[in-house]
């Protein structure tokens, strides 16, 4: 046996590196304001430095080639879908200045910023929450949820339908390569894949279901009901006095842009 | 009184127009280890769901007779109180796992963290039984990502880990091959060292000769026999019923048959090495 392995459970939940140590609460409290700070503010500006934020954090916690993959994704569609539309909504806009012609398509400089705008909070706010989610174990999240008075039952149905997700998944799987071996075709376009997998949904929420009932009573033997007192094997970091300030400067960023937005929109700006 | 005490028991599972337990009485005291055997289908699993509270508290349906555990009702018994006191390992492997931890060691945990132990015992219990059930090798894989016979080591330990006083285990060795077997043996073997009561429905039956004192063997909901072990296991009515009996024990009847008993009929292999060997002097 690992014993080393065993007592690490000694210690605190750890990781090894500054950004996924960090209390799953704070951090998702940090990109949360920070998301909707850019949002709210609907700048172009805001919505890359907070990109470039959750980039260098991408890279800190070495995910970046994961990530960087799924913003794309997000990203260049998004990009090049608002500025066609705003280029084509405000092309006649009064003040227009001519930047480019794109195959003869003449882009003008407002209709830019204004979809650059759109585009970049959205891709900002992505970035962050991105970076969270890649980084933070469901289960660390749902025990620091617990440690502020959510219950375990909870904690527990949120982690075990995550669970019977990749679970079912996995049986979808396995009946799909059953159906490829008595030669049901599963590869193709979408209409034979379609084909091949609606008659699996049957037995697949069926074994979730039956698997439920099951479930229940083997947590019940493990004394899932017991009352009066639980401790954890896992233990979280006590939150250390920086990450308190981390999340207040994230509250204050919020809370500039909603004074931002309101003096603008009153004119006072 | 008896530890746990069954009278008159019937039982229908919801929906279903045959009883599953029919008209059953039995009884287990403290300290003893009790086999229970009989065909598929014969109401073993039914009735370690009774005795642990399932039945009526999970599974609905009908219920008659009494049963009582440490003179109390089951009916009246709160789960919660009841999972702390008696251990309960399924026979499926599949739905034991939680499902929500990503280790071994964190999986065997559970029990204790519902429990409220403090982690440093945690901890301590958790690395002993991992070794006796010899699943050291395996406290950081992925408890989803097992096969069938590790998962069924895995639900044993945690709830041997929750050290219970009274364990009931539902063919513990259904998914295991026979080194595996041997192992869980070995452990049952230390459990029956330790004083617990213990309720053990197993087809191995040389395995059931050789740990019970007390066998019940089951038969359409009922008990059929029951009994000292050496007394249910060389009956003769037995070998017309479809359990069956230990090998040495068909032996040691077919000798009678022969017109050249044994002293007695054995059960063991090493009670029939004896006594073969006593009868050659
Ligand atoms: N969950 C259930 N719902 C309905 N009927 C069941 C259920 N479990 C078992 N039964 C029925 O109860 C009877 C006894 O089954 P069981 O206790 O599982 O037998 P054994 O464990 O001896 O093989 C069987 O006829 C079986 O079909
Ligand atoms: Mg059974």
């Amino acid at each position: 046996m690992d014993r080393e392995f065993a007592y690490s459970y000694n210690d605190y939940v750890k990781y090894g590196n500054g950004y996924k140590d960090m209390n799953p609460i704070s951090k998702l409290t940090i990109s949360v304001c920070l998301g909707i700070a850019s949002c709210i503010v609907h700048r172009w500006q805001f919505g890359v430095a907070l990109c470039i934020i959750g980039t260098l954090a991408a890279i800190y916690t070495r995910i970046f080639k994961k990530y960087i993959k799924s913003l794309l994704v997000i990203a260049v569609p998004l990009l090049l879908l608002t500025s066609c539309i705003r280029q084509l909504q405000y092309a006649h806009l009064e003040g227009n200045q001519p930047i480019f012609k794109i195959l003869g398509w003449q882009w003008y400089d407002q209709p830019f910023i204004a979809s650059m705008d759109i585009a970049w909070y959205i891709i900002g706010f992505s970035s962050v929450l991105l970076v969270y989610f890649m980084n933070t174990e469901m289960k660390d999240l749902m025990l620091a949820l617990e440690n502020r008075g959510v219950t375990h039952v909870a904690s527990y149905i949120m982690l075990s339908s995550i669970q019977s997700i990749i679970d079912m998944k996995k049986s979808a799987d396995t009946i799909l390569e059953s159906q490829k071996a008595r030669g049901i075709e599963t590869d193709g376009n979408i209409i034979v894949r379609m084909k091949a997998f609606f008659p699996t949904l049957g037995p697949i929420l069926l074994s979730a279901m039956s698997g439920t009932e099951e479930k229940a009573i083997a947590m019940d033997a493990r004394a899932f009901s017991h009352e009066g007192g639980h401790t954890y094997l896992r233990v979280l970091r006590p939150i250390p006095w920086w990450e308190y300030i981390l999340d207040a400067i994230a509250i204050l960023v919020l809370v500039g842009s909603i004074v931002y937005q309101v003096m603008k929109t009153v004119g006072a700006l | 009184m008896a530890f746990i005490e069954l009278k008159n028991v019937s039982y229908k599972y919801p929906y279903t127009k045959d009883f599953a337990l029919h008209d059953l009485s039995c009884s287990f005291e403290k300290g003893k280890f009790y086999g229970i055997i009989g065909e598929n289908g014969g109401g073993k699993t039914t009735l370690c769901n009774l005795i642990r509270g399932l039945i009526p508290h999970f599974y609905l349906g009908k219920l008659t007779g009494e049963c009582l555990i440490e003179g109390k009702d089951i009916r009246e018994w709160d789960t919660a109180e009841l999972s702390s006191k008696i251990g309960y390992v399924f026979q499926n492997p599949f739905t034991q796992i939680s499902g929500i931890k990503s280790t071994v060691f964190e999986e065997v945990a559970i029990g204790l963290e519902n429990l409220g132990v403090p982690k440093d015992e945690m901890i301590e219990r958790v690395i002993d039984v991992c070794n006796q059930l010899d699943i050291g090798h395996l406290i950081k894989n992925n408890p989803n990502e097992l096969s069938g016979g590790q998962r069924q080591r895995v639900a044993f330990a945690s709830i041997i880990a929750m050290d219970t006083d009274t364990l009931v285990i539902d063919e513990p060795t259904s998914q295991l091959d026979p080194e595996g077997t041997e192992n869980v043996f070995k452990i049952i073997n230390t459990l029956k060292h330790s004083n617990k009561t213990i309720i053990l429905v197993e087809h191995k039956i040389d395995l059931i000769a050789e740990f019970c004192d007390e066998i019940l063997v089951m038969e359409n909901g009922t008990v059929a026999f029951s009994g000292p072990a050496h007394e249910v296991l060389t009956k003769r009515e037995l070998l017309e019923h479809k359990a069956s009996i230990p090998e040495v024990a068909r032996f040691g009847l077919a000798m009678e048959d022969a017109g050249k008993p044994l002293e007695r009929v054995p059960v063991t292999l090493d009670e029939a090495y004896k006594l073969i060997k006593e009868r050659g002097r």
